[in-house]
């Protein structure tokens, strides 16, 4: 099957014009499909960062309606940051991670011709849209959206609807909320089991795994921890449908009292679930699915740093294994968000062991970037500063991270804005300054064209400054005793010495937004009036810098299969005048590898 | 190739961002001159209400050993970061140092923040379990019971009232309001009837979600009786974003009154459209004070008729305030049930 599957890409070049549909919409090719999930997860991180400043306008001034918004009570608030977690999470990071970054990078670092299942990997990006779809027209449908936040717990997620729209018609919010998502699952598992087997399988000849860009590991591990974590989420959600049509009772302890029905009656069933089985389930996943939100953007930034350090990884082994043990431990850590939600004390313990434990690989990777960047040649280019940004970002992401792993503090910072501040640092200052980096670093290969140097800087400025200036005053606020997702701050006697902050909060948040449209206008142009790029403008080492042009044609590489001959980072080696040693060339003492058999049979091709 | 005005433009933009800064906070203390309901600061900024439970200083003590920690660790990496990117900027011509690692090194980061992080595991255990695990809970004489029923979206309590049997008239009934007895543990026990809501009380630092069809146990002591909190801290001030046009209009006329500080009965986990209204306040009395209002709460209780749903809630133990919740409730449905079906079969009768 596999042998079938290479033999098949290797052939895969045959010299034929595809028309619109089969170039740009149904292609197979990974590269456009790459570009397919970034454009589209950019144009949702556009309606994710909206729906944000919405809700942050709300809070500093809640009695003005919100611009392009309008009037905001309770029901629109929560509807509006459940949308948004929901949006930014299984439309903007994950796809822009695995579906952009995974797809276009991995053939070319590997030295590959295509995914191992070309055909699927299109299917993997069709299936974002009946996601997308039912995402967004649930905020059309009769009582708006899903409500309950992005963790949608039961038993209010059960009743959602109900308390939403007077018809409890199929398509609600909620209902539309849980089929889209599972949607996105079914989307990441495809491409996860593409990106497992074409990582195992179509390795370049001398690709042995220890070779491999660190991007290529993280998105080995990745691709492993969503395959494993992303079925249990697609059945919970299949149950919470269930017991919001079919009358099932997994989540449904029974007898609910109800002010829903508002009469006093009983709210659907007799009961006989549990409440917090979702709560398990659901972080299971859930908790998991942070990782896959960060683990591919700390490969990324591994290459962009030691490309622009001029300088080998600082540690490459433990950099990998420290990524494995990332994934590991993140399948046992999962009831630290449950701390206090009522589960068996004894257990929060446990967890708790286990999650300190998982700071430590956090903190490893951290020496080892400070390391890398140690004795080196750096050169701030901006996806280097984006890059770098990434690393001092997760420092307070990962250091913020301790206070709520003690149970005792958690006490008391649990659902407060201090964890908002916390997912943010990982997620936006982290994750999402990869990305920008990202775009950045591999735009030539993408696109064939360089980003403005210039803009790029000032974006990366402004962002750093308005990022920090939103996420960092939230841990202030957090520590003062600032409640998540609540409407209504002014009825908060005991928050009203902190408003001042809420409003520097927005006003940071309205200006952090507005920065992102020099990023759009960079990007666009540059597109297509950008200076023509080299093939290797920023001289890596890499196979898709050395050896495929910019940009990537069909079949990514012009002539036969590049052979590797040694690791991935060998910059300023001493074996050459340059500051660089290609992978792919032959010279110095790191001869050619020996082959295995399935590389051999590439390799004739 | 642009470093030089890239420079220029990036001093430009740091002063400005720095003003920006100190103005924000300049004008925020500016704000609370009246002094702050909640005075407590850190370099300026708000920082942890006053703890004044039992176990606050527990909490606070560990609070504060890691953010020591954390914050130290922080300055030495950050540090680190921005030494390594002047020492080590771009020289043209030059190459890096090339070395792929150091075994030695990866051992000391592996092993040192091991055992840190492994100590902060094993210093947190005592507080943790002596607060959340009910074999270690407060019994005796001494201890309140109160039950808590959440619902959308209020906070229910309840007392035994004078004659120390649950489910009888004498049983005070609270909402939105908890009144307790300073010195004293408080072991309450917790159920919702709808959704889950957390029961957070930011100056005891107790947070437990209450959730529907489990009872959940918690306990605190206050330390601190809201007269003695009230002499260190200021009235609530209302900022102006907060107020909405109609109290404007009226301040132009009559002058707002201060509003006294009270301790926060917070609800924490999202419990529906109107999650951000479910607040209640408590007041922790002395023992003279708390005897006197009790006797008088319950006599009013016994007076008046308890509001229906109330009736129908379990009778509880008296020693462990355990009960079973599930019948009673059945029962509640039960009847209300009936009701129903007797109103639609009237209506048919009607038409």
């Amino acid at each position: 099957m596999s042998t079938a599957a290479i033999t098949e890409t290797g052939h895969g070049h045959e010299h034929h014009e595809p028309g619109f549909f089969f170039k740009y919409l149904w292609s197979t090719d990974h590269k456009t499909i790459g570009k397919q999930f970034l454009i589209t997860g950019l144009i949702f991180f556009l309606v994710g960062g909206l729906l944000a400043l919405a809700v942050r306008w709300h809070l500093a001034w809640p009695h003005s309606p919100v611009p392009l918004f309008g009037e905001m009570q309770g029901k629109q608030y929560n509807q509006a940051f459940t949308m948004h977690a929901s949006i930014m999470i299984f439309l903007v990071i994950i796809p822009l991670l695995a579906g952009a970054f995974g797809n276009f990078v991995i053939p070319l670092q590997i030295g590959a011709r295509d995914m191992a299942f070309p055909w699927l990997n299109a299917v993997s990006y069709w299936f974002m849209w009946p996601a997308i779809v039912l995402l967004v027209s649930s905020f059309f449908v009769e009582g708006g959206p899903a409500g309950s936040g992005w963790t949608s717990y039961a038993t209010l997620s059960l009743t959602e609807s109900a308390q939403t729209s007077k018809s409890a018609a199929f398509f609600n919010g909620q209902n539309m909320w849980l089929m889209g998502v599972a949607f996105i699952g079914f989307s990441s598992v495809f491409g996860a089991l593409n990106y497992v087997v074409t990582i195992i399988k179509m390795r370049a000849p001398g690709m042995t795994l220890f070779r491999m860009p660190l991007t290529i590991w993280a998105m080995f591990i990745t691709a492993i921890l969503a395959l494993f974590s992303t079925p249990v989420l697609t059945g919970t959600l299949f149950m919470q449908l269930m017991d919001r049509v079919a009358g099932t009772t997994f989540f449904n302890p029974g007898n609910l009292f109800s002010a829903v029905t508002g009469d006093g009656s009983p709210w659907r069933g007799d009961g006989g679930g549990q409440v917090l089985l979702w709560q398990h389930l659901f972080w299971f996943y859930s908790h998991p699915a942070v990782y896959l939100m960060v683990l591919p953007a700390m490969g990324m930034v591994s290459d962009i740093i030691a490309v622009f350090a001029r300088k080998p990884i600082f540690g490459y082994r433990p950099m990998v294994y420290s990524m494995a043990s990332i994934a590991g431990l993140g399948f046992i850590v999962w009831a630290h968000h449950m701390f206090q939600s009522g589960m068996n004390p004894a257990l929060g313990m446990t967890f708790m062991v286990s999650t300190m434990f998982i700071a430590l690989p956090s903190a490893i990777k951290v020496f080892n970037w400070l390391g890398t960047l140690w004795g080196g040649n750096i050169s701030l280019t901006t996806p280097m500063l984006f890059a770098l940004s990434f690393v001092s970002m997760f420092i307070i992401g990962g250091l913020s991270g301790i206070f709520m792993a003690a149970t005792p503090v958690d006490m008391y910072i649990h659902d407060t804005y201090f964890i908002v501040a916390h997912i943010h640092y990982v997620v936006f200052c982290g994750t999402v300054m990869a990305i920008f980096g990202s775009i950045t670093f591999w735009f030539p290969k993408m696109f064939g064209r360089m980003m403005n140097e210039f803009w790029g800087k000032i974006h990366w400025f402004l962002t750093f400054v308005f990022m920090n200036g939103v996420f960092f005053t939230m841990h202030i606020i957090g520590i003062g005793g600032h409640q998540r997702r609540i409407a209504s701050p002014e009825l908060y006697r005991n928050l009203w010495h902190m408003q001042y902050l809420n409003v520097f909060i927005t006003i940071c948040a309205l200006c952090l937004g507005a920065s992102q449209i020099i990023f759009i206008i960079n990007f666009f142009y540059s597109m297509f009036a950008g200076p023509k790029a080299e093939q290797n403008p920023w001289k890596a080492n890499t196979l898709e810098w050395t050896d495929a042009p910019s940009p990537a044609g069909h079949g990514n590489f012009p002539g036969a299969i590049p052979i590797v001959h040694r690791p991935p980072y060998e910059y300023s080696s001493p074996e050459v005048k340059e500051d660089w040693l290609p992978q792919s060339s032959p010279t110095g003492t790191g001869g050619p590898a020996q082959l295995g058999t399935e590389q051999k049979i590439v390799a004739s091709h | 190739m642009h470093r030089a005005s890239l420079g220029r433009w990036a001093k430009v933009l740091l002063v400005l961002a720095a003003t920006g800064l100190i103005a924000t906070s300049g004008s925020g203390s500016a704000w609370c001159a009246e002094k702050p309901s909640n005075p407590e600061q850190f370099l300026g900024m708000p920082w942890l209400p006053e703890g004044a439970s039992s176990y606050a200083k527990d909490i606070d003590d560990l609070w504060d050993f890691i953010f020591y920690l954390t914050g130290a660790i922080f300055i030495a990496t950050e540090g680190l970061l921005i030494l390594f990117l002047i020492k080590y900027r771009k020289r043209e011509g030059a190459k890096s140092v090339y070395t792929h690692g150091n075994h030695t090194l990866e051992m000391a980061w592996t092993i040192i923040p091991a055992i840190i992080l492994g100590g902060i595991a094993i210093i947190q255990k005592t507080t943790w379990d002596a607060i959340k695990k009910p074999e270690n809970f407060p019994s005796g004489k001494d201890v309140v019971h109160i039950q808590t029923f959440a619902k959308q979206f209020n906070w229910n309590f309840r007392y035994a009232g004078s004659d120390g049997k649950w489910g009888t008239d004498d049983d005070i009934v609270l909402d939105n309001k908890l009144v307790v007895p300073v010195n004293r543990p408080i072991v309450m026990e917790q159920t919702s009837l709808d959704v889950i809501h957390s029961f957070f009380l930011p100056n005891m630092r107790l947070k437990q979600d209450v959730v529907p069809g489990m009872q959940i146990k918690v306990w605190f002591m206050a330390t601190k009786t809201s007269e003695e909190m009230r002499k260190t801290r200021g009235n609530y001030v209302k900022p102006v974003e907060l107020k909405s046009q109609e109290e404007l209009e009226k301040e132009k006329t009559t002058p707002a009154q201060p509003e006294p500080w009270t301790y926060e009965v917070v609800c924490a986990e999202l419990c529906g459209i109107q999650h951000g209204e479910m607040r209640g306040s408590m007041e922790v009395l002395d023992q003279p004070a708390y005897d006197a209002w009790y006797e008088k709460a319950s006599k009013d209780a016994a007076e008046t008729d308890l509001p229906e749903i109330w009736k129908f809630w379990p009778v509880a133990n008296a020693e462990t305030g355990d009960r079973d919740y599930a019948k009673v409730k059945e029962k509640y449905h039960a009847a209300k049930i009936k009701e129903k079906m007797e109103r639609e079969k009237n209506k048919e009768k009607e038409e």
